[in-house]
């Protein structure tokens, strides 16, 4: 048996509690959503897509002020977890700009855009569930894992059989409507004003 | 209480009985792991009602223990509470101590 006070534990449970509001997930689902309408309008926007979902990072600081600090508090965590969430966010940055040097390599060098127009779909599922899961480890957001498996299962069922585009906006659209889920399940055990 | 070295436990009496009251350990213990928070979040966390919260928070920060951080946010006063550099010594030395003093409590 032991009391003895595990900071670990707390400062875990403190963190989902934080962010058991569902917000992440609405806000990558519907980034996703976003990106598959800009390429579904024009393949060539996918440039100007990405750029679009960095917007989305600016929009949920403001969701995350406006639903969750009013209902929970105020908190900031401490260095080793902010670390954390800093590596994920480089790790968001850094495949941003990675897909958009890709673009650039395949409207410069023509083989490398054919290759990606035939296998795009497991390219991005193979990026896009490395991303997920990486950020779940960082984040201890288990069902980041999950995710990681759709967008895989996802691209991998679309593959040779549905455009890019619309697989995305499946992925998207099962992501959102999770995060959308959890996020009325926390509104409703979170009145604002306090238990 | 045992005269033998390996069953000896550290005087109970020096555990800090302002931290070791339920409500202000875990008080302690959150703002312990977290750089801060404030009352709503705290209140959350450890259940508390908030007259419970407040005069546990006054306690603590009489001894010196936390601190509150008083700003303006979105024109709106906004109070956050840390822990001070007394208070975190303060709750590190309590942890070890009662660690100890569970670790050398002889098995049944």
């Amino acid at each position: 048996m032991t009391a003895v006070v595990e900071p670990k534990d707390i400062e875990r449970r403190a963190y989902l509690s934080y962010h058991g509001d569902g917000l992440v997930d609405t806000f990558i689902g519907a980034a996703v959503m976003a990106f598959a309408a800009f390429i579904a309008y024009d393949p060539e926007m996918v440039t100007v897509g990405a750029g679009v979902l960095c917007s989305f990072v600016v929009l949920y600081a403001g969701a995350k002020k406006a639903i969750t600090v009013p209902r929970l508090g105020y908190v900031e965590f401490a260095a080793e977890r902010r670390g954390k969430i800093s590596k994920v966010m480089l790790m968001a940055t850094s495949a941003l700009v990675i897909s958009n040097v890709i673009g650039l390599a395949a409207w410069m060098e023509p083989s490398i855009g054919v290759f990606l127009a035939q296998h795009v779909m497991l390219v991005a599922g193979g990026v896009g569930g490395l991303l997920l899961a990486v950020t779940a480890w960082f984040s201890n957001l288990r069902r980041f894992y999950a995710y990681a498996v759709l967008v895989l299962a996802v691209m991998w069922l679309g593959y040779r059989r549905m455009d890019l585009w619309q697989t995305l906006m499946a992925f998207g659209t099962l992501v959102a409507l999770s995060g959308l889920a959890l996020l009325i399940r926390f509104v409703r055990e979170h009145p604002i004003g306090g238990r | 209480m045992s005269s033998e070295g390996k069953h000896s436990l550290p005087p109970v009496i020096e555990m800090d009985s302002l931290i070791h009251e339920p409500g202000r350990l875990a008080i302690m213990a959150h703002l312990y792991v977290l750089d801060s928070a404030d009352y709503l979040f705290l209140k959350g966390q450890t259940g508390m009602s908030w007259g419970n919260l407040s005069s546990h928070l006054a306690k603590l920060e009489e001894a010196g223990y936390v601190e509150m951080l008083k700003k303006f946010v979105d024109k709106k006063p906004h109070t956050t509470v840390r822990l001070t550099k007394k208070g975190r010594e303060a709750f590190t030395l309590y942890r070890s101590r009662m660690r100890l003093l569970l670790e050398k409590l002889p098995e049944k």
